[in-house]
Formats: C-alpha cells, sequence, structure tokens
C-alpha cells in the first residue's frame, strides 16, 4: 500500500480542506458580527460548536463501527471505531478547552456547569476508560471485541447523561445563543459554513487515519 | 456430529491456529496432541465456545455454535485443565448447579455415590479449594457421569492422577467407549491415544499435520511432529 | 437456569461472604472518614447528605462487583457457565440480580450507621426511600454488570472498573440523588417524579443492552 498522499484523490482533499480551514477562520474573524456584551469572545462560537458536534459525529461513528464490527468481524470497523474515537476525543478535548475560553470573559469563571460542555466532559471521561480498555483489556484481538461493545455503551448512554445534567441544576444556564436555527442570517450562515468545513476537516482526518492504521504492521510493534 | 471447518486464532497477532478444518463423526474416539503450548487447549475451548476464533465455524448438530442458540449445544460437555468449579462451593454443590444448567436434575443420592466409586466418599461437603489435585480431577470425572452429553472434550484426563485414580479413569473411559460415547482428548499420552483412541489429531505450527485412524498410523511421523 | 444462576451466587456469597463484606466495610470506613473530614452543622449535612449516600454506594458497588466477578474466575469457574448451553444473556441478568440482591444486604447494614452519624432525622413514608433505593440499585448492577464483563479479564481489572464504571454511571447518580433530596427535603413526589422516571429509563436501557450485547464479552 502507497503512502496516504501518493494517491492524487487524497492529495487534492487535503489541500482543499487545508485551503477551506484557513479561509474559515479569516472569514470569522472579518465577516461575523459583532455580539454586543461578548466582542471577540463570541467568535469562539463558531469553532466550538462545529468542533463539539464533529465530536458527537464521531462518537456516533464508532458506535456504528462497533455493531458492525461485531456482526461481521471485519477487521476495517475496528480500525473505524479506533479512529473515531481518537479523532472525537481530540475534537472533545478541543471543545473542554474552548469551552472555557469563551465562559471566562462572558461568567467570569474558567469552568461552568453548563449541561452541554459538562455532557462532553462526562464523556471524554468514558473515552479515557475506552482507551484504557484498549490498552490493557488483552490481546488486540479480544480488545477489538471489547472496545466495539464499550462504543456503543457509550454512545447510548449519551441521551440520558443529557438530559439527566440538563436539568440537574437550574442555575446552570445553556451557553448564549441556544438557539441557533433562530439566530439572524448573519451569524447562522458562517456558522453553518464553519460547521461544513469543520466536517471536511474531520472526515479527511478519518480518512488518513484509517489509511494509517492499516498499513501498520502490528506485528513490527512487538520487536 | 461436529465439522470444524477455518478455525483461525491468534494472540497478539501471532497466529496460533491457521485454518484448521476436521470432522467429528458419532462415535469417534480422538486424541488430539502436540508440543506444549501449540493450541490443543485453546483449539479446545474455541469447540466449547470459551474462546472466541478469529475466523472459521463449528457446526454442531448442524448448528453453528456462535450464531445459533445456546440451546443447541445442549450435549457439550467441556472437562479443562483448570477445575472449572468454584472452590468455595462443596463437591455436591457444585456438582448440583453444573448438571442444573446442562439440564439434569440428578437426586442427591445418585451423586453421593457417584462421588463414592470415584473414590471421593469423604469431604463431599467442604468447599473444594481443600481438594487435592488429583481429588479435583476424580470430581471431573463424576461430573461427566452425571451429566447428560452426546459430545465430551476433555483437556488431560489423567493430570494429577495417582495410580487408584487413574484405574478408576480408565473404567470410566472404557465404559464410555463401550457405549459409542463421542469424545476428544487433549493428551500428552501418545501411546494410550494411539491404544484407546480410534483417531489420532496432531497439532504442529497452526495446522493439523497428522489426520488419521490411530490404527494406520506410522509412530515415527508422530514423533518427528512432535520435535 | 436463571434461577439456578442466582441461586449459585447467593450461595457462593453465603460461603465465603466476600461481597457483602467488603461493600459493607468499605462503606462503613466512608461514612466514618466523611463524617470526620467534614464536621459542619446538622443543617449542612442535611444538604449533602443525599448525595453523599450515593456516593459511597457507589464506591461500594464498584467493590462488590469486582469481587463478583473475581469470584468466577478462580479455578476457571466461569467457563462452566459459559460452555454450558445458557444463553448467555440469562447469565448477564443473573449477574444483574444477584448483585442488586446483595448491594441491598450490604446497605442494610450501612444506612443505620449513616443516619447516626449525620445526624440526620428521616421523613415517615420510607417506602418511597425504599423504592429509590431498589431502582438505584438495579441502575447500577446492570451497568455495573456490563462493564466488569469488559474489565474481568484486563490487566489492572480494579482500576479499570471503576474508571469505565463512574462516567457511565453519572445520569443515574444525579438522578438518585435528586430524587432522594427530593423525599428527605419532604418535596411534593410531582415535582421530582422526572428524576425517578430517569432512574427507570437508565434501568431499562442497560437491562436491555446488557441482556442483548454480552453475549459478544464472555469470551476469552
Amino acid at each position: 500500500m502507497q503512502r496516504f498522499f501518493s494517491y492524487k484523490i487524497n492529495f487534492l482533499s487535503g489541500a482543499v480542506v487545508l485551503v477551506a480551514m484557513v479561509w474559515n477562520i479569516y472569514n470569522i474573524f472579518t465577516n461575523t458580527p459583532m455580539v454586543p456584551d461578548q466582542h471577540w469572545a463570541q467568535k469562539i462560537f463558531y469553532i466550538h460548536v462545529p468542533v463539539a458536534w464533529t465530536g458527537f459525529l464521531s462518537y456516533f461513528i464508532v458506535m456504528v463501527a462497533g455493531i458492525l464490527y461485531l456482526i461481521n468481524k471485519e477487521q476495517k470497523w475496528d480500525r473505524l471505531g479506533l479512529a473515531g474515537a481518537e479523532i472525537g476525543t481530540l475534537f472533545v478535548t478541543l471543545v473542554l478547552i474552548t469551552g472555557p475560553i469563551w465562559a471566562k470573559p462572558i461568567w467570569g469563571t474558567w469552568w461552568t456547569w453548563e449541561p452541554r460542555l459538562t455532557t462532553t466532559l462526562i464523556l471524554f471521561l468514558i473515552y479515557v476508560g475506552y482507551f484504557m480498555l484498549r490498552s490493557f483489556g488483552g490481546h488486540p484481538e479480544r480488545t477489538s471485541r471489547y472496545a466495539a461493545v464499550l462504543g456503543i455503551i457509550a454512545f447510548i448512554d449519551v441521551p440520558i447523561i443529557f438530559y439527566s445534567v440538563r436539568f440537574w441544576e437550574v442555575q446552570f444556564q445553556s451557553h448564549p445563543q441556544v438557539e441557533i436555527t433562530q439566530q439572524n442570517s448573519d451569524i447562522f450562515i458562517p456558522f453553518l459554513i464553519s460547521l461544513i468545513i469543520f466536517t471536511m476537516l474531520f472526515s479527511f482526518m478519518l480518512r488518513f487515519r484509517m489509511h494509517v492504521l492499516k498499513i501498520i504492521n502490528p506485528r513490527n510493534k512487538l520487536k | 456430529m461436529l465439522s470444524v471447518a477455518n478455525i483461525s486464532k491468534s494472540f497478539y497477532h501471532n497466529p496460533v491456529l491457521k485454518n484448521l478444518s476436521f470432522r467429528v463423526d458419532d462415535g469417534d474416539v480422538i486424541a488430539l496432541t502436540g508440543k506444549n503450548g501449540v493450541g490443543k487447549s485453546t483449539l479446545l475451548r474455541i469447540l466449547a465456545r470459551i474462546s472466541h476464533p478469529d475466523g472459521g465455524t463449528v457446526i454442531y448438530n448442524d448448528v453453528d455454535i456462535f450464531k445459533g442458540k445456546a440451546s443447541a449445544r445442549r450435549g457439550i460437555l467441556y472437562l479443562g485443565h483448570e477445575p472449572g468449579l468454584y472452590p468455595s462451593l462443596s463437591a455436591i454443590e457444585n456438582i448440583e448447579f453444573a448438571c442444573r444448567i446442562h439440564g439434569a436434575f440428578p437426586v442427591a443420592e445418585d451423586i453421593i455415590i457417584t462421588l463414592k466409586n470415584i473414590g471421593l466418599s469423604e469431604q463431599i461437603n467442604d468447599p473444594i479449594k481443600i481438594y487435592s489435585k488429583g481429588m479435583l480431577q476424580r470430581l471431573k470425572y463424576a461430573l461427566a457421569n452425571l451429566l447428560p452429553w452426546s459430545i465430551l472434550f476433555f483437556d488431560e484426563p489423567f493430570s494429577g492422577l495417582d495410580i487408584e485414580g487413574k484405574n478408576l479413569a480408565l473404567d470410566c473411559l472404557n465404559t464410555w467407549k463401550m457405549k459409542d460415547r463421542t469424545m476428544i482428548f487433549v493428551t500428552h499420552d501418545v501411546e494410550w491415544g494411539l491404544s484407546f483412541c480410534n483417531r489420532l489429531l496432531l497439532l504442529a505450527a497452526g495446522s493439523l499435520k497428522i489426520d488419521q485412524n490411530a490404527d494406520s498410523i506410522d509412530v515415527k511421523s508422530i514423533m518427528s511432529g512432535l520435535q | 437456569m436463571f434461577w439456578s444462576l442466582v441461586r449459585k451466587d447467593l450461595l457462593l456469597e453465603l460461603r465465603t461472604k466476600e461481597i457483602t463484606i467488603s461493600m459493607l466495610a468499605f462503606g462503613l470506613a466512608t461514612v466514618l472518614i466523611y463524617a470526620l473530614a467534614f464536621s459542619v452543622s446538622p443543617a449542612m449535612y442535611r444538604s449533602f447528605a443525599p448525595g453523599l449516600f450515593w456516593v459511597i454506594i457507589l464506591f461500594a458497588s464498584a467493590l462488590g462487583l469486582h469481587r463478583m466477578f473475581v469470584l468466577e474466575k478462580e479455578f476457571d469457574a466461569f467457563s462452566l457457565s459459559i460452555s454450558a448451553p445458557v444463553d448467555r444473556g440469562i447469565i448477564f441478568l443473573a449477574k444483574w440480580i444477584s448483585g442488586t440482591i446483595l448491594l441491598i444486604i450490604s446497605e442494610i447494614v450501612i444506612i443505620p450507621p449513616f443516619v447516626l452519624f449525620m445526624g440526620l432525622s428521616l421523613p415517615n413514608n420510607w417506602l418511597i426511600m425504599i423504592m429509590i433505593i431498589i431502582i438505584g440499585n438495579l441502575g447500577i448492577m446492570a451497568i455495573g454488570s456490563l462493564v466488569s464483563g469488559l474489565a474481568m479479564r484486563a490487566k489492572m481489572s480494579e482500576i479499570l472498573l471503576p474508571i469505565l464504571l463512574f462516567p457511565l454511571v453519572s445520569p443515574l447518580l444525579i438522578g438518585s440523588v435528586k430524587a432522594t433530596n427530593g423525599w428527605f427535603q419532604g418535596i411534593p413526589f410531582m415535582n421530582w417524579q422526572f428524576w425517578v422516571l430517569l432512574m427507570i429509563t437508565f434501568v431499562v436501557v442497560f437491562a436491555l443492552l446488557g441482556y442483548t450485547i454480552f453475549d459478544h464479552i464472555t469470551e476469552e
């Protein structure tokens, strides 16, 4: 198998994603309106929310890959599950970092038990356990099965977690700008564009990581 | 009765079993032999559905044991290298539980008589963790005499037995053989395997180097397979 | 089959007493530590007693779950159940129910000292609290049995089990604490029935999921 970028389509899509992301950042800084009371801090919203959505999408993919792996045991589903877990956790870590960056100027504290942020934190911790299971669960042929099961359990728990933290403490209001679709188009359109571009980035990273997982010869690791 | 097709199993990407296939017909008494660590116990555990193969199928009475219902595996009895029983429960309690989950309901007297016949009349109400290795091995024979089984997977039938125990074991084995029971033994005792069993399987480097009737085997080829 | 398995688990516990003793001794030790560490006014105890109670139960459950599955590994006893013609889902259900029963037995010993050391005065309608405790225990044991199956054969299983269990059980923890608090403060049931429904949802979802998926994690 060749290196990832020697395939024309990968090189092209990588270039497209890179250009699109650079443009996206530029767009966020120059073309989006300044929200009163929040100013520059609010701009994080255009990164924080798309990253959160793609992180959760990634974990959803881990669940689907887990189900498919348990059904037909093909290695590609296991690779998809692992790649999805890694990228999902990376994105979710970014959410947990950008959340406080947004919260500090607005609410004056670094951390707040806002429902969606709390759900993200819990999911992050579940996936810490996921990687520990992959490492300590035994031989890889077994941990693939067990990780698939954990990926399914984790995502099924997500809606229950979300509803429990949402009604947990009334004083922890949701982030500002809760109803994204009700925003005016000055905010909504750049947000949508950012969401699409982050999803493109996510899918590119996923394909790249899956390619790497396929060509790594596991037996080399043991030498 | 049992059809094993293309079974593969790896541990840490090292293949232990590679595309293994063989058949077991009613009444077959099979000796499965090979060097230490070659994967005989692993194969037996796969057949008993304790270990999960990376590929392949095991069909028992026309049902794939990994996909079919649990009740389709009725009749399979696995006696492994370890006791496979609860150390804190007594011999009687362990046997009662084992029988119930295999669908049998033995009467207490029958259990006691069977234990007596196998030389375990004392300490039958004590937790089996105080038993010696030989006593635990005899307990497996008691279990096999009380449970209804159609095919027996037995890993090292003589492990830990003294002379008396071995004689009792041979009695049981001979009785089962006379009744045309189907059995697969993992054994290092090739001599016994050749004399008692009607087929011998030699596992080496992940595949079956020999799969023949015992009377037509060249002993030299077995010895070279075990080097 | 199911009752044979439950009976076996309870019989094992009767012989060894490992699970209940570890849960209850740990529970009592934790109650003492908390009472010493947080020596505050009775009013303050009242406000965080529900949370404290469920944290203690959760930690004790993690210990108990670990022991339950260690007992299966000794002498390779688990291979007896899984090589038998028993539906693996039934094995899960049996672990779930026997675990819940053992947890309830431990709580009978943990609760009185807890109430005593915290100086709590309890409302009269105990039956509702018993219901909350039973549902909470069923929830912890449902997800716990599932996760123990995953951790059972792993290295460092005593660490891996709580790390996997605690985040997954968090919505149940929130619900149990909220419901307990509602009962404790004498708030009308209507105001906190949502939390009981959440707890029941959790129990149903994970009992069903466990029954369906346990088969995939029983084999080596």
